[in-house]
């Protein structure tokens, strides 16, 4: 297999808390994503699937662990170096009117990120270019952001990430803030970019159902560690993790005939600075025996180009 | 009918803003009975919550009903004195919203918030009402709730807060209960447990539950009937198997669709999206105010009113309806 695009190897990260105490959002996760691929983070809050991606955007320092993107350690790179890795990744965010100067017209913040790569001739054509690319009229580079639905805004952050031409995009919850018939658009707009320009997407979301719709392979988090890794489809069709399963069961389905075999996870997530002994999901795992509170299970492969991380999922004779 | 709980008729709601009176609510007729749960459905602006709160006595000091009935057991809400309406709306029906957190006191510990909602509907001493308070704590399955009487709001999880306003909404043993997208602020596996504990809640007591969402897998878990609302109207109402396995209204059948689902045949390659985007207040089109988005869109439809009309046992507000296959 090729270099990965981007390879996360061992990655900590922890926050202080009161008292002296520690958050451990992020722990031990290893992961490598290729170029072109679409990598679905899938999590609760209090997954450490945001902080996951705010280390790859090196908006919060990694505690442990090295994060390499296209060969070269993130950790190594000097400021030119650093600025560089931002035209190359960009971010998506959950809600675009927060992330979007309210005072600057659409067409001018697009052009003040497309300068960056962009000749002082060039930068007019490119901004009418990421206009028609996420589908908003021309006339918007006129207007100021408040005059657009949240639909519309979300066109306008995604056109702002694809200015500089980035080879990675971290999309963190970029759908859950619309109306349904307005998120299906956004979705299906953020695989025609992909497919188009061949962007690497880290697709990062609480919903189950959105994530498998568009990435290619998922990654399920669970307080801070991931559980199980593997193709979007058979993730799907046949969870291997508790964790997974019970995710799964939980997603409502619109189908009332679908709601009867539902399986309910009892209890909230545990804090992230007292953790659960052993695996983080034994507290509320209903397979748990006394074994799983007593050492962390490593992710074992289970199946080709599939990971899990449960003593009672064990590796197949291979 | 004596079964019948909430009974509204062609409401009219509109609201002051700068720029004029604005209809946000046009004509909504939608009933509830005894023991039965309605969904109402729709997307941000269809007015399903602006409904809901004019039911309450609730609406923001701009907001007006211009027009119709709110009959509550029998008695139009909208004709009672101030006084009179408080006292009923106040005790026979309670609502709960979607972030329990801005609802709760963050000063008062939740016991004394619960005991202070039952003493407002019942003279009893503080102890009683504290007594009472564990019990409804118990009735909406929070572990050990003679010791959770005592934390404060910040010191329980948001499903566990969920619990606590159920709680505090089910102290005057209400009719009827209204939920407003209760849920939507919560993980999915805690999601699933405070739909089922309202599910189990509404078999217990017999109430009746009106329960607010934009989310269409939500809704098929729980309710009896559904209501589907857009641009301040219903466009399709009817016993959710059916409405779900035959929708008849084109935005119906679009909401459905644009839904990413997890098995089937939609499961994988392009959603289904409903293109454009939902109407302004007061920019409303002629004729059928979906039409700008439909795919089924004919001339004909931009013309007049559309009225609900009755296809079996589905109410639905389409001139194209009779003709089209959605299912």
């Amino acid at each position: 297999m090729s270099t990965p695009l981007l390879s996360i190897q061992n990655l900590h990260v922890t926050f202080p808390a009161a008292g002296g105490e520690t958050v451990k959002a992020v722990t031990n996760v290893s992961l490598d994503i290729q170029a072109g691929e679409v990598f679905g983070l899938v999590g609760e809050s209090g997954s450490g699937k945001t902080t996951l991606g705010r280390a790859v955007l090196q908006l919060v320092p990694p505690t442990k662990g090295r994060i390499h993107f296209d060969g070269t350690n993130l950790a190594t790179l000097d400021r030119a170096g650093l600025k560089q890795y931002r035209t190359r990744v960009q971010v998506i965010f959950q809600d675009p009117f927060g992330s979007l100067n309210p005072r600057m017209s659409v067409g001018d913040t697009l052009a003040e990120a497309a300068a960056l790569v962009e000749s002082k001739a060039d930068t007019p054509a490119r901004v009418r270019e990421l206009l028609d690319l996420v589908g908003l009229p021309r006339d918007a580079a006129a207007r100021h952001p408040h005059e657009f639905s949240g639909g519309q805004r979300q066109r306008i952050g995604i056109a702002r990430a694809l200015a500089v031409r980035p080879e990675l995009i971290v999309a963190d919850e970029p759908v859950s803030a619309l109306d349904v018939s307005i998120q299906a658009q956004v979705v299906n707009l953020l695989q025609d970019l992909q497919a188009e320009l061949g962007l690497t997407l880290l697709f990062i979301a609480h919903d189950l159902a959105v994530v498998r719709h568009i990435s290619d392979r998922i990654g399920v988090m669970y307080l801070g560690r991931l559980m199980e890794v593997g193709p979007a489809n058979a993730i799907v069709a046949s969870p291997s993790h508790p964790y997974t399963r019970a995710l799964l069961s939980a997603v409502p389905v619109p189908d009332p005939a679908m709601q009867e075999r539902r399986q309910i996870l009892e209890g909230d997530l545990p804090s992230p600075i007292h953790l659960p002994p052993g695996c983080v999901f034994s507290s509320r795992c209903p397979q748990a025996d006394n074994a799983c509170s007593d050492s962390v299970p490593d992710l074992i492969p289970i199946a080709e180009d599939r990971v899990c991380a449960c003593l009672q999922v064990s590796e197949p004779a291979m | 009918m004596e079964s019948l709980v909430l009974d509204i008729r062609n409401l009219h709601i509109g609201f002051e803003t700068p720029e004029g009176p604005l209809e946000v609510v046009r004509g909504v007729d939608l009933h509830i009975d005894k023991g039965e749960t309605l969904a109402i459905v729709g997307e941000s602006g269809s007015g399903k919550t602006v409904t809901c709160l004019s039911v309450m006595g609730l609406l923001p000091d701009a907001g007006r009903v211009k027009g119709g009935s709110i009959d509550f057991q029998g008695r139009n809400l909208i004709a009672l004195p101030p006084a009179e309406r408080r006292r009923l709306s106040g005790s026979k029906m309670a609502m709960i919203f979607q972030e329990p957190m801005t609802s709760l006191n963050p000063l008062f510990r939740v016991g004394q918030q619960i005991a202070e909602a039952i003493r407002t509907h019942e003279e009893v001493s503080k102890k009683e009402a504290r007594g009472r308070a564990e019990e409804l704590l118990a009735l909406v399955r929070i572990p050990e709730p003679s010791k959770r009487l005592d934390n404060y709001p910040h010191e329980l999880s948001g499903g566990m807060r969920q619990r606590v306003m159920i709680a505090m909404a089910l102290a005057g043993s209400p009719d009827l209960l209204i939920a407003d997208e209760p849920t939507t602020a919560l993980d999915v596996t805690v999601q699933a447990q405070i739909l089922e504990l309202l599910a189990d809640l509404q078999q217990e007591l017999g109430m009746a539950l009106l329960f607010i969402t934009h989310d269409l897998g939500v809704v098929a878990g729980i309710a009896d009937r559904v209501a589907v609302m857009y641009a301040g109207q219903v466009v399709e109402t009817g016993p959710t198997n059916d409405v779900y396995a035959r929708p008849r209204m084109p935005y119906t059948a679009g909401l459905l669709r644009s839904v990413p689902v997890l098995s089937g045949e939609h499961a994988v390659g392009r959603l289904m999206a409903i293109p454009g985007q939902s109407p302004r207040p007061g920019h409303l089109p002629a004729g059928c105010a979906f039409a700008p988005r439909c795919v089924h869109v004919e001339e004909n439809c931009t013309l007049g009113t559309i009225a609900l009309e009755q296809h079996d046992a589905q109410l639905v507000r389409c001139r194209r309806t009779g003709e089209l296959d959605l299912s």
